[in-house]
Protein backbone atom coordinates (compact mmCIF):
# COMPACT_ATOMS: atom_id res chain seq x y z
CA UNK A 1 0.00 0.00 0.00
CA UNK A 2 2.80 2.35 0.97
CA UNK A 3 4.62 1.37 -2.14
CA UNK A 4 1.51 2.12 -4.19
CA UNK A 5 1.06 5.56 -2.57
CA UNK A 6 4.67 6.55 -3.30
CA UNK A 7 4.29 5.42 -6.88
CA UNK A 8 1.09 7.43 -7.33
CA UNK A 9 2.69 10.55 -5.91
CA UNK A 10 5.73 10.12 -8.10
CA UNK A 11 3.54 9.64 -11.15
CA UNK A 12 1.55 12.76 -10.27
CA UNK A 13 4.73 14.74 -9.80
CA UNK A 14 6.09 13.49 -13.12
CA UNK A 15 2.84 14.29 -14.88
CA UNK A 16 2.82 17.74 -13.33
CA UNK A 17 6.41 18.35 -14.38
CA UNK A 18 5.71 17.13 -17.90
CA UNK A 19 2.65 19.37 -18.21
CA UNK A 20 4.66 22.31 -16.91
CA UNK A 21 7.48 21.58 -19.37
CA UNK A 22 5.01 21.37 -22.25
CA UNK A 23 3.34 24.65 -21.26
CA UNK A 24 6.69 26.44 -20.86
CA UNK A 25 7.93 25.09 -24.22
CA UNK A 26 4.72 26.14 -25.94
CA UNK A 27 4.82 29.64 -24.48
CA UNK A 28 8.51 30.02 -25.40
CA UNK A 29 7.86 28.75 -28.93
CA UNK A 30 4.91 31.10 -29.30
CA UNK A 31 7.02 34.11 -28.38
CA UNK A 32 9.89 32.93 -30.59
CA UNK A 33 7.64 32.37 -33.59
CA UNK A 34 5.78 35.62 -32.99
CA UNK A 35 9.08 37.49 -32.98
CA UNK A 36 10.20 35.74 -36.15
CA UNK A 37 6.92 36.52 -37.94
CA UNK A 38 7.15 40.17 -36.87
CA UNK A 39 10.79 40.35 -38.00
CA UNK A 40 9.90 38.86 -41.40
CA UNK A 41 6.97 41.27 -41.83
CA UNK A 42 9.13 44.24 -40.87
CA UNK A 43 11.94 43.10 -43.15
CA UNK A 44 9.56 42.77 -46.10
CA UNK A 45 8.21 46.28 -45.43
CA UNK A 46 11.71 47.72 -45.00
CA UNK A 47 12.86 46.05 -48.20
CA UNK A 48 10.04 47.58 -50.22
CA UNK A 49 10.62 51.07 -48.71
CA UNK A 50 14.37 50.72 -49.21
CA UNK A 51 13.89 49.63 -52.80
CA UNK A 52 11.56 52.56 -53.51
CA UNK A 53 14.06 54.98 -51.92
CA UNK A 54 17.01 53.61 -53.90
CA UNK A 55 15.01 53.72 -57.15
CA UNK A 56 14.05 57.36 -56.50
CA UNK A 57 17.66 58.30 -55.79
CA UNK A 58 18.98 56.44 -58.85
CA UNK A 59 16.64 58.48 -61.06
CA UNK A 60 18.35 61.72 -60.00
CA UNK A 61 20.89 62.74 -62.64
CA UNK A 62 23.32 63.98 -59.97
CA UNK A 63 23.51 60.42 -58.60
CA UNK A 64 24.88 59.05 -61.88
CA UNK A 65 27.05 62.12 -62.45
CA UNK A 66 28.73 61.61 -59.06
CA UNK A 67 28.87 57.83 -59.60
CA UNK A 68 30.71 58.29 -62.89
CA UNK A 69 33.28 60.42 -61.07
CA UNK A 70 34.06 57.58 -58.66
CA UNK A 71 37.44 56.07 -59.55
CA UNK A 72 36.01 52.55 -59.17
CA UNK A 73 33.38 53.27 -61.82
CA UNK A 74 35.73 54.08 -64.71
CA UNK A 75 33.78 51.72 -66.96
CA UNK A 76 30.55 53.65 -66.34
CA UNK A 77 32.11 56.92 -67.50
CA UNK A 78 33.66 55.21 -70.54
CA UNK A 79 30.30 53.74 -71.54
CA UNK A 80 28.55 57.08 -71.05
CA UNK A 81 31.08 59.04 -73.10
CA UNK A 82 31.15 56.68 -76.06
CA UNK A 83 29.28 53.45 -76.77
CA UNK A 84 32.43 52.06 -78.41
CA UNK A 85 34.28 52.52 -75.11
CA UNK A 86 31.95 50.02 -73.50
CA UNK A 87 33.37 46.52 -73.42
CA UNK A 88 29.99 44.89 -72.96
CA UNK A 89 26.32 45.75 -73.10
CA UNK A 90 25.63 43.27 -70.30
CA UNK A 91 24.88 44.58 -66.80
CA UNK A 92 28.01 45.28 -64.79
CA UNK A 93 28.14 45.93 -61.08
CA UNK A 94 29.15 49.39 -59.91
CA UNK A 95 29.08 51.67 -56.89
CA UNK A 96 25.99 53.87 -56.86
CA UNK A 97 27.02 57.15 -55.24
CA UNK A 98 24.76 59.33 -53.13
CA UNK A 99 23.43 62.37 -55.00
CA UNK A 100 24.81 64.51 -52.17
CA UNK A 101 28.53 65.02 -52.65
CA UNK A 102 30.60 63.72 -49.74
CA UNK A 103 28.05 61.22 -48.46
CA UNK A 104 28.73 57.46 -48.55
CA UNK A 105 27.44 55.39 -51.49
CA UNK A 106 23.87 54.09 -51.46
CA UNK A 107 24.50 50.74 -53.19
CA UNK A 108 27.66 48.76 -53.81
CA UNK A 109 29.07 45.72 -55.55
CA UNK A 110 28.71 42.02 -54.68
CA UNK A 111 32.10 42.06 -52.98
CA UNK A 112 31.37 45.29 -51.15
CA UNK A 113 27.61 45.79 -50.79
CA UNK A 114 26.04 48.62 -48.80
CA UNK A 115 24.23 47.30 -45.71
CA UNK A 116 20.97 48.65 -44.31
CA UNK A 117 19.40 47.82 -40.95
CA UNK A 118 15.97 46.25 -40.46
CA UNK A 119 14.61 49.77 -40.01
CA UNK A 120 16.10 50.89 -43.34
CA UNK A 121 18.97 52.95 -41.93
CA UNK A 122 22.38 52.74 -43.56
CA UNK A 123 24.82 50.76 -41.40
CA UNK A 124 28.14 52.50 -41.00
CA UNK A 125 29.80 49.36 -39.58
CA UNK A 126 28.81 45.68 -39.59
CA UNK A 127 26.48 44.91 -36.71
CA UNK A 128 23.56 42.69 -35.83
CA UNK A 129 20.46 43.44 -37.87
CA UNK A 130 22.29 44.93 -40.85
CA UNK A 131 21.03 42.18 -43.11
CA UNK A 132 19.62 44.20 -46.04
CA UNK A 133 22.32 44.46 -48.68
CA UNK A 134 22.03 46.86 -51.64
CA UNK A 135 23.89 46.02 -54.85
CA UNK A 136 23.71 47.97 -58.13
CA UNK A 137 24.32 47.07 -61.77
CA UNK A 138 24.42 49.22 -64.90
CA UNK A 139 24.36 48.84 -68.66
CA UNK A 140 24.41 51.57 -71.30
CA UNK A 141 22.07 50.93 -74.20
CA UNK A 142 20.61 53.27 -76.84
CA UNK A 143 21.73 56.42 -75.06
CA UNK A 144 20.32 55.41 -71.69
CA UNK A 145 22.06 54.29 -68.53
CA UNK A 146 20.00 51.38 -67.25
CA UNK A 147 20.23 50.52 -63.58
CA UNK A 148 19.29 47.36 -61.75
CA UNK A 149 18.98 47.52 -57.99
CA UNK A 150 19.18 44.40 -55.88
CA UNK A 151 18.15 44.35 -52.22
CA UNK A 152 18.58 40.99 -50.57
CA UNK A 153 19.96 39.45 -47.41
CA UNK A 154 22.93 37.80 -49.06
CA UNK A 155 25.16 38.79 -51.97
CA UNK A 156 25.11 35.23 -53.36
CA UNK A 157 22.88 33.98 -56.16
CA UNK A 158 21.92 37.34 -57.63
CA UNK A 159 19.32 37.11 -60.34
CA UNK A 160 18.64 40.34 -62.22
CA UNK A 161 15.21 41.15 -63.54
CA UNK A 162 14.89 41.25 -67.34
CA UNK A 163 13.99 44.96 -67.25
CA UNK A 164 16.05 47.59 -65.45
CA UNK A 165 14.62 49.46 -62.46
CA UNK A 166 15.73 52.86 -63.75
CA UNK A 167 16.80 54.29 -67.11
CA UNK A 168 18.35 57.76 -67.31
CA UNK A 169 19.28 59.56 -70.52
CA UNK A 170 23.06 59.90 -70.96
CA UNK A 171 22.52 63.35 -72.48
CA UNK A 172 20.74 64.52 -69.35
CA UNK A 173 23.64 63.31 -67.20
CA UNK A 174 26.41 64.78 -69.31
CA UNK A 175 24.77 68.04 -70.31
CA UNK A 176 24.12 70.14 -67.30
CA UNK A 177 20.92 72.09 -67.72
CA UNK A 178 22.00 75.02 -65.68
CA UNK A 179 20.51 77.92 -67.53
CA UNK A 180 22.74 80.33 -69.41
CA UNK A 181 26.06 79.03 -68.18
CA UNK A 182 25.67 75.42 -69.25
CA UNK A 183 29.12 74.04 -69.96
CA UNK A 184 29.46 71.23 -72.42
CA UNK B 1 7.05 1.84 11.17
CA UNK B 2 9.58 2.53 8.52
CA UNK B 3 6.95 2.99 5.82
CA UNK B 4 4.86 5.37 8.01
CA UNK B 5 7.87 7.67 8.45
CA UNK B 6 8.33 7.72 4.72
CA UNK B 7 4.70 8.58 4.15
CA UNK B 8 4.81 11.54 6.55
CA UNK B 9 7.98 12.85 4.90
CA UNK B 10 6.48 12.68 1.42
CA UNK B 11 3.36 14.54 2.52
CA UNK B 12 5.45 17.24 4.13
CA UNK B 13 7.54 17.62 0.99
CA UNK B 14 4.34 17.85 -1.09
CA UNK B 15 2.92 20.52 1.18
CA UNK B 16 6.18 22.48 1.05
CA UNK B 17 6.29 22.20 -2.70
CA UNK B 18 2.71 23.42 -2.97
CA UNK B 19 3.39 26.34 -0.64
CA UNK B 20 6.52 27.19 -2.63
CA UNK B 21 4.57 27.16 -5.90
CA UNK B 22 1.83 29.36 -4.46
CA UNK B 23 4.44 31.78 -3.08
CA UNK B 24 6.13 32.01 -6.49
CA UNK B 25 2.79 32.58 -8.25
CA UNK B 26 1.73 35.28 -5.76
CA UNK B 27 5.11 37.00 -5.99
CA UNK B 28 5.07 36.91 -9.82
CA UNK B 29 1.52 38.27 -9.95
CA UNK B 30 2.38 41.07 -7.53
CA UNK B 31 5.47 42.06 -9.54
CA UNK B 32 3.48 41.87 -12.77
CA UNK B 33 0.73 44.14 -11.42
CA UNK B 34 3.33 46.50 -10.00
CA UNK B 35 5.20 46.78 -13.32
CA UNK B 36 2.28 46.55 -15.70
CA UNK B 37 1.46 50.26 -15.36
CA UNK B 38 5.04 51.20 -16.09
CA UNK B 39 5.35 48.83 -19.03
CA UNK B 40 1.97 49.92 -20.44
CA UNK B 41 3.08 53.56 -20.28
CA UNK B 42 6.37 52.66 -21.99
CA UNK B 43 4.50 50.68 -24.63
CA UNK B 44 2.17 53.62 -25.22
CA UNK B 45 5.12 55.99 -25.60
CA UNK B 46 6.82 53.68 -28.09
CA UNK B 47 3.56 53.27 -29.95
CA UNK B 48 3.01 57.05 -30.15
CA UNK B 49 6.58 57.60 -31.34
CA UNK B 50 6.27 54.83 -33.95
CA UNK B 51 2.93 56.20 -35.13
CA UNK B 52 4.43 59.67 -35.56
CA UNK B 53 7.49 58.22 -37.29
CA UNK B 54 5.29 56.24 -39.65
CA UNK B 55 3.35 59.41 -40.57
CA UNK B 56 6.56 61.39 -41.04
CA UNK B 57 8.09 58.60 -43.13
CA UNK B 58 5.08 58.71 -45.42
CA UNK B 59 4.74 62.51 -45.64
CA UNK B 60 8.41 63.21 -46.23
CA UNK B 61 8.35 60.86 -49.23
CA UNK B 62 5.59 62.91 -50.90
CA UNK B 63 6.93 65.69 -53.14
CA UNK B 64 3.48 67.30 -52.80
CA UNK B 65 4.17 67.95 -49.11
CA UNK B 66 7.35 69.86 -49.98
CA UNK B 67 5.53 71.69 -52.78
CA UNK B 68 2.73 72.70 -50.40
CA UNK B 69 5.24 73.73 -47.71
CA UNK B 70 7.38 75.98 -49.94
CA UNK B 71 4.65 78.57 -50.36
CA UNK B 72 3.81 78.84 -46.67
CA UNK B 73 4.82 81.69 -44.37
CA UNK B 74 8.23 81.29 -42.81
CA UNK B 75 9.50 79.06 -45.60
CA UNK B 76 11.13 81.76 -47.74
CA UNK B 77 14.47 79.96 -47.80
CA UNK B 78 12.85 76.79 -49.13
CA UNK B 79 10.97 78.77 -51.76
CA UNK B 80 14.15 80.50 -52.89
CA UNK B 81 15.71 77.11 -53.70
CA UNK B 82 12.72 75.61 -55.49
CA UNK B 83 11.75 78.60 -57.63
CA UNK B 84 13.73 81.49 -59.04
CA UNK B 85 13.11 84.82 -57.34
CA UNK B 86 13.08 86.60 -60.66
CA UNK B 87 12.21 84.50 -63.67
CA UNK B 88 15.72 83.82 -64.87
CA UNK B 89 17.61 87.05 -65.00
CA UNK B 90 21.29 86.38 -65.63
CA UNK B 91 22.30 89.69 -64.11
CA UNK B 92 20.89 88.83 -60.67
CA UNK B 93 22.70 86.31 -58.55
CA UNK B 94 20.59 83.29 -57.50
CA UNK B 95 19.22 83.52 -53.96
CA UNK B 96 19.51 79.82 -53.04
CA UNK B 97 22.57 79.07 -50.94
CA UNK B 98 24.13 75.70 -51.72
CA UNK B 99 24.96 73.32 -48.87
CA UNK B 100 23.45 75.47 -46.12
CA UNK B 101 21.21 73.65 -43.64
CA UNK B 102 18.09 75.72 -43.01
CA UNK B 103 15.03 75.00 -40.85
CA UNK B 104 11.56 75.12 -42.35
CA UNK B 105 7.97 74.27 -41.46
CA UNK B 106 6.82 71.00 -43.02
CA UNK B 107 3.15 70.84 -43.99
CA UNK B 108 1.06 67.81 -44.86
CA UNK B 109 0.22 67.16 -48.52
CA UNK B 110 -3.47 68.07 -48.29
CA UNK B 111 -4.24 71.67 -49.14
CA UNK B 112 -7.57 73.35 -48.55
CA UNK B 113 -9.32 74.06 -51.82
CA UNK B 114 -11.04 77.11 -50.39
CA UNK B 115 -14.54 75.72 -50.72
CA UNK B 116 -14.13 73.70 -47.57
CA UNK B 117 -14.18 70.45 -49.51
CA UNK B 118 -10.68 69.37 -48.62
CA UNK B 119 -9.29 70.16 -45.20
CA UNK B 120 -5.70 71.28 -44.99
CA UNK B 121 -3.29 68.81 -43.37
CA UNK B 122 -1.62 71.66 -41.52
CA UNK B 123 1.88 71.92 -40.17
CA UNK B 124 3.33 68.62 -39.00
CA UNK B 125 6.94 69.63 -38.24
CA UNK B 126 8.39 72.99 -37.25
CA UNK B 127 11.68 74.76 -36.77
CA UNK B 128 13.96 74.19 -33.74
CA UNK B 129 12.78 77.49 -32.27
CA UNK B 130 9.12 76.60 -32.80
CA UNK B 131 8.70 72.82 -33.16
CA UNK B 132 5.36 71.14 -33.72
CA UNK B 133 4.39 69.44 -30.46
CA UNK B 134 2.28 66.36 -29.87
CA UNK B 135 0.56 65.03 -26.76
CA UNK B 136 0.82 61.57 -25.18
CA UNK B 137 -1.66 60.16 -27.68
CA UNK B 138 0.26 61.52 -30.66
CA UNK B 139 -2.33 64.21 -31.46
CA UNK B 140 -1.70 67.90 -31.93
CA UNK B 141 -1.25 69.53 -28.57
CA UNK B 142 -4.03 71.53 -26.90
CA UNK B 143 -3.95 73.97 -24.00
CA UNK B 144 -4.46 71.27 -21.36
CA UNK B 145 -2.02 68.71 -22.75
CA UNK B 146 1.57 68.27 -21.75
CA UNK B 147 4.20 67.92 -24.47
CA UNK B 148 5.20 64.31 -25.20
CA UNK B 149 6.90 64.59 -28.60
CA UNK B 150 8.29 67.42 -30.68
CA UNK B 151 9.05 67.28 -34.38
CA UNK B 152 11.42 69.57 -36.27
CA UNK B 153 12.36 69.69 -39.95
CA UNK B 154 15.14 71.24 -42.01
CA UNK B 155 16.55 71.10 -45.52
CA UNK B 156 19.84 71.46 -47.36
CA UNK B 157 19.76 72.41 -51.03
CA UNK B 158 22.62 71.73 -53.43
CA UNK B 159 23.14 73.86 -56.53
CA UNK B 160 24.21 72.24 -59.79
CA UNK B 161 27.90 72.39 -60.71
CA UNK B 162 28.99 74.73 -63.48
CA UNK B 163 31.03 72.02 -65.15
CA UNK B 164 30.70 68.25 -65.20
CA UNK B 165 33.64 67.80 -62.85
CA UNK B 166 33.15 70.96 -60.84
CA UNK B 167 31.81 71.42 -57.30
CA UNK B 168 28.25 72.66 -56.76
CA UNK B 169 27.89 76.37 -57.46
CA UNK B 170 27.70 78.52 -54.33
CA UNK B 171 24.42 80.19 -55.34
CA UNK B 172 21.71 79.33 -57.80
CA UNK B 173 18.20 80.25 -58.90
CA UNK B 174 16.90 76.69 -58.66
CA UNK B 175 18.77 73.98 -56.77
CA UNK B 176 19.48 70.62 -58.36
CA UNK B 177 18.82 68.41 -55.33
CA UNK B 178 17.37 68.99 -51.91
CA UNK B 179 17.84 66.93 -48.77
CA UNK B 180 14.83 67.14 -46.44
CA UNK B 181 15.21 65.88 -42.86
CA UNK B 182 13.10 65.57 -39.74
CA UNK B 183 13.73 64.73 -36.09
CA UNK B 184 11.29 63.32 -33.55
CA UNK B 185 12.29 64.01 -29.96
CA UNK B 186 10.70 62.39 -26.95
CA UNK B 187 9.73 64.94 -24.30
CA UNK B 188 7.41 62.94 -22.05
CA UNK B 189 6.69 64.56 -18.69
CA UNK B 190 9.27 63.47 -16.12
CA UNK B 191 6.48 63.02 -13.56
CA UNK B 192 5.62 59.72 -15.24
CA UNK B 193 7.92 57.59 -13.15
CA UNK B 194 11.60 57.14 -13.73
CA UNK B 195 11.21 55.90 -17.31
CA UNK B 196 13.92 56.89 -19.75
CA UNK B 197 13.06 59.11 -22.73
CA UNK B 198 12.78 57.30 -26.04
CA UNK B 199 15.53 57.35 -28.63
CA UNK B 200 15.48 60.40 -30.94
CA UNK B 201 14.54 59.47 -34.49
CA UNK B 202 16.04 61.25 -37.51
CA UNK B 203 15.59 60.61 -41.22
CA UNK B 204 16.64 62.34 -44.43
CA UNK B 205 15.28 62.07 -47.94
CA UNK B 206 16.95 63.42 -51.07
CA UNK B 207 14.84 64.77 -53.92
CA UNK B 208 15.59 66.11 -57.36
CA UNK B 209 14.12 69.63 -57.23
CA UNK B 210 12.70 69.08 -60.69
CA UNK B 211 10.49 66.41 -59.17
CA UNK B 212 9.02 68.95 -56.76
CA UNK B 213 8.73 72.24 -58.61
CA UNK B 214 9.14 70.92 -62.17
CA UNK B 215 11.92 73.40 -62.79
CA UNK B 216 15.33 72.42 -64.09
CA UNK B 217 18.28 73.56 -62.01
CA UNK B 218 19.52 77.02 -62.94
CA UNK B 219 22.58 79.03 -62.03
CA UNK B 220 22.92 82.70 -62.84
CA UNK B 221 26.31 83.64 -64.16
CA UNK B 222 27.82 86.55 -62.33
CA UNK B 223 27.63 88.93 -65.24
CA UNK B 224 29.03 92.35 -64.49
CA UNK B 225 27.02 95.32 -65.63
CA UNK B 226 27.57 96.16 -69.29
CA UNK B 227 30.46 98.55 -69.94
CA UNK B 228 29.51 102.24 -70.07
CA UNK B 229 28.61 103.42 -73.52
CA UNK B 230 31.52 105.42 -74.87
CA UNK B 231 30.78 108.14 -77.36
CA UNK B 232 31.99 107.29 -80.86
CA UNK B 233 35.39 108.77 -81.59
CA UNK B 234 35.10 112.08 -83.29
CA UNK B 235 36.73 112.25 -86.68
CA UNK B 236 39.34 114.95 -86.57
CA UNK B 237 39.49 117.25 -89.56
CA UNK B 238 42.10 116.29 -92.10
CA UNK B 239 45.40 117.85 -91.52
CA UNK B 240 47.06 119.18 -94.58
CA UNK B 241 49.72 116.71 -95.62
CA UNK B 242 48.64 114.24 -92.95
CA UNK B 243 47.31 111.58 -95.37
CA UNK B 244 43.75 110.41 -95.81
CA UNK B 245 41.29 110.88 -92.93
CA UNK B 246 40.86 107.88 -90.56
CA UNK B 247 37.57 106.17 -91.36
CA UNK B 248 35.88 104.44 -88.39
CA UNK B 249 34.96 100.80 -89.05
CA UNK B 250 31.43 100.15 -90.18
CA UNK B 251 29.36 99.34 -87.05
CA UNK B 252 28.13 95.77 -86.77
CA UNK B 253 25.73 94.09 -84.37
CA UNK B 254 27.77 92.20 -81.78
CA UNK B 255 25.87 89.35 -80.08
CA UNK B 256 25.30 89.20 -76.34
CA UNK B 257 27.59 91.40 -74.32
CA UNK B 258 30.51 91.38 -76.75
CA UNK B 259 31.80 94.66 -78.15
CA UNK B 260 33.14 95.61 -81.55
CA UNK B 261 36.92 95.76 -81.68
CA UNK B 262 37.50 96.22 -85.36
CA UNK B 263 35.91 95.92 -88.79
CA UNK B 264 33.65 92.86 -88.60
CA UNK B 265 35.24 91.73 -85.31
CA UNK B 266 33.63 91.35 -81.87
CA UNK B 267 35.23 90.32 -78.57
CA UNK B 268 34.52 90.22 -74.87
CA UNK B 269 35.34 93.30 -72.80
CA UNK B 270 38.57 93.15 -70.77
CA UNK B 271 38.54 90.63 -67.94
CA UNK B 272 35.65 88.59 -69.34
CA UNK B 273 35.78 85.23 -71.08
CA UNK B 274 33.61 84.11 -73.96
CA UNK B 275 31.68 81.01 -72.88
CA UNK B 276 29.03 80.87 -75.59
CA UNK B 277 30.43 81.96 -78.91
CA UNK B 278 27.14 81.74 -80.77
CA UNK B 279 25.25 83.86 -78.30
CA UNK B 280 28.24 86.01 -77.47
CA UNK B 281 27.93 85.53 -73.73
CA UNK B 282 30.93 86.62 -71.69
CA UNK B 283 31.38 86.01 -67.98
CA UNK B 284 33.99 86.69 -65.37
CA UNK B 285 35.31 83.24 -64.51
CA UNK B 286 36.84 84.15 -61.20
CA UNK B 287 33.59 83.65 -59.32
Amino acid sequence: MTKNQSGGLLMSLMLFMMTLTIIVTMVTNFFKLNRQVQAIAQQAQTKSVLRADLTRLAKIEATLRLSSRNASNAQLLKCMLSPSGCTTSQPQEFILASPVKGQPPIAGTTSNPVAYSSTGERCTKPKFGCENLAISFFAVNSGFVQIWLVTQTSSDKIKLRPNPDVAVSVNNILNLKTGDIASY
Amino acid sequence: MFSIKNQTGTSLISVMLAIGCVAIIVSASYTFILNSRKSTAMLLRTNVRDKLQSTMKMVIRLPTAIRVSHDKPGNGALKSCLRPKVEFDPTILGDCISGKTQPFNLYGPMESTGGGVVASSGMIAGTPSKPVEYNQMGSAISAIDSVAMSVTSWFTAYCPPKTFLGPPAAFCDVAEIIEVSYKIESKFPTAQGSMPQLRTVEESIVYAVKGISNRPPAIDPLVPPPPPVTPPPTVSPPIAGGGPPQVPPAPIDCPGNTVQIGPGQCACPDGLTLIRPRKGICVRLSI
